[in-house]
């Protein structure tokens, strides 16, 4: 149920435009993270984009430009709970369909760029990340590649910054177990 | 952190989150510029930001070795609360229990030593809660005696896995 608008590709860049550049491909990896598939990922971070575009505009939004990617990081989990808690009702009418779409969504939903790092390594460690429990990932998707302290992650979160390193530190020692379980069936 | 996982985490880093696909960043340009037209009641859901943090401490990390240590004890206990269970004793060194049983070999004392406990790493159990696995290898001596003061001295090494909780809540 993705969202257009009448405003064309085509228009006068916006001033949002240079910082979507910028900024938009952390945003939708967190989203990614939170979500299930590629179409939620987008519609989460749109609805918390236009939430942080209203605020701005309309002069409510508390501090600077520099609290504009917590805001988001915190406003795109709020979504992401709200949709998954509206797909799990859906999901109790439609079980088969929903099953057969993140099936079919899941081979595209690439987290990363391709780059010159060994493909295959960099494709298992985005599957072992995905298959990390959520509050693990989460931590350190907003530690590694949004560059947030644990203090601000703790913040994002809900939770302390005690809890927020040690879900990182135990969320990085499962990666580790994962990939070497990885190296001994011979995946790597 | 040791070694190993600081490569994991430098690893980590060289992944480049994908970037917005350019019809995207036009999609999310133009759901920004046009936040006019978003429903109005969505306004309830936007959670108040900054928040007070909560003073949450993270739970103590016992060691495992205490929890194995715990085991051990536990293990020893048991065995010394129950000394006429002849089946039990009699699974420790089945070979030597059909030998002897037959001149009434009573158990006097049993000693438990922890020989080695290693970490094991971590583990989610299906409720992706976190756990240490950790390997506990330990061996009991058991002593015998029967009525005419001889003696049976018997080890049993035990290997037991024991799933220490992790605590990030």
């Amino acid at each position: 149920m993705s969202r257009t608008n009448s405003m064309a590709a085509s228009a006068t860049p916006t001033p949002w435009r240079a910082w979507l550049e910028e900024h938009g491909g952390k945003l939708l990896l967190f989203a990614r993270q939170q979500t299930r598939r590629a179409g939620d990922a987008e519609d989460v971070l749109q609805e918390a984009l236009v939430k942080l575009a209203k605020k701005v505009e309309l002069g409510v939004f508390v501090g600077g430009q520099e609290a504009w990617m917590p805001f988001l990081y915190t406003q795109i989990r709020r979504e992401a709970i709200d949709l998954g808690r509206r797909n799990d009702r859906r999901k109790k009418r439609e079980d088969a369909v929903v099953g057969d779409e993140l099936i079919a969504e899941t081979g595209t939903d690439r987290w990363f760029e391709g780059s010159g790092y060994e493909e295959e390594r960099k494709a298992m460690m985005e599957e072992a990340l995905k298959e990390l429990p959520k509050k693990f990932s989460e931590v350190i998707v907003m530690k590694i590649w949004a560059g947030r302290t644990f203090a601000e992650i703790g913040e994002i979160l809900d939770i302390s910054m005690n809890t927020a390193a040690s879900r990182y530190r135990y969320g990085v020692e499962a990666l580790r177990k994962q990939l070497a379980a990885a190296r001994i069936r011979g995946d790597l | 952190m040791d070694g190993e996982l600081e490569q994991l985490e430098e690893d980590l880093e060289r992944l480049a989150p994908a970037g917005m696909p350019e019809g995207l960043i036009s999609r999310m340009e133009a759901a920004m510029a046009g936040w006019q037209d978003a429903a109005s009641d969505e306004e309830e859901k936007v959670v108040p930001f900054p928040k007070v943090e909560e003073e949450r401490q993270g739970g103590s990390s016992r060691g495992f070795w205490s929890a194995a240590a715990a085991v051990a004890l536990f293990g020893a206990v048991v065995a010394l609360v129950l000394p006429d269970n002849k089946s039990k004793n009699e699974v420790a060194a089945p070979a030597v229990e059909s030998n002897y049983a037959a001149v009434s070999f009573a158990p006097t004392n049993m000693d438990r030593n922890i020989v080695q406990a290693s970490d094991r790493g971590l583990v989610f159990t299906s409720d992706d809660r976190p756990h240490r696995l950790v390997r506990v290898q330990y061996v009991d001596r058991l002593e015998y005696r029967n009525a005419v003061g001889a003696e049976l001295h018997v080890e049993k090494p035990i290997v037991n896995f024991v799933l220490i909780p992790v605590e990030t809540d």
